[in-house]
Order: structure tokens, then sequence, then C-alpha cells
């Protein structure tokens, strides 16, 4: 029986090999099908794998995007099935198809967020995807300028330098002179509500050091830079007093982009030890953080205050970003 | 409760006074309302926030 079987995954390995030669893409798709079915069910997943990611590469590169991007979700389902565990190596080949299937083909959200839901594996930590997987992912975004992607997903990395030297990119090119301070600022307040305040240190460094518009500090010339480095050093001393008395001297800069108190309220808490707000203004909290949460992820609350709204209701909203981001 | 004028700087270490001082009369030259927004920067809003803001 065994020998049987293997003798047919033979057969067909052969008959993929022609219809590869002869450029015949459309059989070879039915074809790596046909392998992941036989191999599925004599739990060959190693040679599975292989196969897959071979097949995958081979239909994308030949522009066979479609078929390429259905080779991708099989290989990340199959991930699933099997026992390999979450590595630099496979988090890699991941983030090579996404880049592969490029932009415009459907099929890559669906890959992106199995892949992302796979990479959390075994780490319960990471519940909008691994911070690795989320880098791979936001220098692709990069690459093909989609600010809006590559953002959230540097945001949930651990890259802090990329991530400025994107934000220098973008400021320069599509921002306004007087955002120079305001394009660090955003995100800085953001990694820090995602409790990530030695990233967002990173992405302070590297992006005061790197703007060719800004003079080399501390101190800066700019006060809203000024307030982020004394916040960065306020958070290590933990010092409430501290806090809300640069948050008054910082007032009328903070003012210039509305969305800084609420961010400020959230690092009150998180770093502060501030006690969370009332039940209204906690809704509008939460809801501002989970947006600032993960589109592709059902887990969208990473606070111990999940906010008012039902759990329904979460996923809706996160369906309509994840829409919206696109 | 609100510092009184000197006493905000018996909280913060004494090398942010000076600092914090400079940025004070700084930030007083600004003028009062922030001019528009780009998109570039908007761009970095959670959806929902942004709509609210533009």
């Amino acid at each position: 029986m065994a020998t049987r079987r293997s003798a047919g995954v033979e057969r067909v390995l052969n008959k993929l090999g022609a219809a590869v030669s002869a450029g015949n893409f459309y059989e070879a798709h039915q074809l790596y099908r046909t392998l992941y079915f036989r191999y599925l069910m004599q739990e060959k997943y190693k040679e599975l794998l292989d196969l897959l990611y071979s097949g995958s590469k081979l239909l994308l590169q030949n522009e066979q995007l479609t078929s390429g991007a259905d080779l991708c979700n099989l290989y990340v389902d199959v991930l699933g099935k099997s026992s390999e565990p979450v590595s630099d190596d496979v988090m890699k080949k991941l983030s090579e198809l996404i880049g592969l299937i490029g932009p415009g083909v459907p099929e890559r959200e669906n890959f992106l967020s199995n892949a992302l839901r796979w990479s959390v594996k075994g780490s319960p930590d990471f519940k909008t995807g691994h911070p690795q997987l989320h880098r791979f992912i936001a220098q692709i975004f990069w690459r093909e300028k989609n600010y809006v992607l590559a953002r959230y997903h540097f945001l949930h990395s651990t890259d802090g330098s990329s991530f400025a030297m994107m934000l220098v990119e973008i400021h320069t090119r599509q921002g306004y002179p007087s955002e120079v301070d305001l394009f660090i600022t955003q995100v800085v307040l953001q990694y820090l509500c995602l409790h990530n305040k030695t990233t967002a240190a990173d992405a302070f460094r590297c992006y005061t050091l790197k703007h060719p518009d800004i003079k080399p500090g501390p101190p800066f010339l700019e006060p809203l830079l000024n307030f982020i480095w004394f916040l960065l050093k306020a958070i290590e001393s933990g010092k409430l007093p501290v806090f809300t008395l640069l948050c008054k001297k910082y007032k009328p800069s903070l003012d210039r982009d509305p969305t800084y108190t609420s961010y400020l309220n959230k690092i009150a808490q998180i770093f502060f030890g501030l006690a969370p707000q009332r039940p209204r203004n906690q809704g509008f909290l939460g809801n501002l953080m989970q947006l600032l949460n993960d589109p592709h992820s059902s887990d969208s609350d990473e606070d111990e205050h999940p906010p008012k709204t039902s759990s329904g209701q979460n996923r809706s909203n996160q369906k309509m970003e994840a829409e919206e981001l696109d | 409760p609100v510092p009184a004028p000197e006493a905000w700087h018996r909280i913060l270490p004494p090398e942010w006074v000076p600092i914090i001082a400079r940025d004070a009369t700084r930030q007083q030259r600004r003028p009062n309302s922030q001019a528009p927004l780009s998109d570039a920067y908007l761009a970095g809003m959670p959806p929902k926030r942004r709509k609210v803001v533009t």
C-alpha cells in the first residue's frame, strides 16, 4: 500500500516536472494541489512545505499570481498543521511570498493574515502577530510605497529605526515642513500605547539623528521633541508628577494634534499607574486602542480593561478597519 | 493641586528646567491655531480618529 502510494506521488511529481518545463502552469497548479492532498493524507509535512514553497515561488515568478497565491495559502495551512516552529527562516519565506504576490491580488490579504495568525503560535504575548514577521511585512509595504500598511506593521514590530527612516522619507516627500516634529511624536506615542517603550526610544533616536531638518539634540529646537525626550526619561522613573507637569508645560505643542491627549491618557495608565478613566472616556480610549490594534487578528484587545463594546461589535469594527486600510 | 510658579522646578531634574523655560517662550510665539495637517500625517492616525480631525 505504502509503496503504491509513494509510486503514485512519484508519477505526479514526474508529470509536474514535465508541466513546468513545458511552461504549462495551469496543469502545474493542478498537480501541486494533487500532491498537497496526497502528502497531507500521508502527513508528510516537511516534504509538502518544501514543495508548496518552491511551487508558490515558481508560479508567482512566472506571473501566475492567483494560482501562486493559492499555493501560498496552502503553504500557511500546512504550517498550521505541521509542528514547524516559528522561525526567522519561515517568516522570511512567508514575507518573500507576500512580496512576490504583489499588490492588487485579493488572495494576498488572506494569506497575510493567515501568516500573522500562524506566527503567534506558541507566543501568547504577540496577539497581532510575531514582531519579526510584522517587520518583514512592513519592509515590503515600504518598498511598495504603501505607507499606511507599512506604518501599521512597523508599529507592531520592534524595528524602530527602519520605521524612523521611513518617517523621514514620508515627511520630506509628502509632509509639511511644520510637521517635522509631529511625525515622530505620533509614532512614539503610538508605540508607548502599545507598551513598547524600547522601540519608541529607538525610533525617536534614529529620526532625530537622521532627519535632515532637525538640528542635533537633545535638547532640540522644537519644544515637542524636548517633550518626547523628557517623556521617555520620565517613563523610566515612573514619576506621575513629572509626567503631569510635562503635559502641562507642553500643552500648546501637544494641542497641535488633538489625538495626543488620548494617547497620553493611555500612557499615564500604562507607565504612571494612573487609574483608568471613567467609563465614558474609557469607551473612547478603548475604541482608539482598538483602532491601533490589528485589523487581521481576531483578538483585538491587548488591554486589561476591555472597552464596553460587545465582542461582536469589536469584530465588525476591525473588519471595517481592515477594509479602510486597503 | 497646581504647583506654585516656582514649585514645579522642584519636581523636575534641575537640568530640565532651563530647557522647559526656554520652550515655554518658544511655544508662546507659535500661532494659536495649527495649520491644517497634511494627508501624509493624517494617514498615521487610526482611521476613525482621522475622520474626526479632518
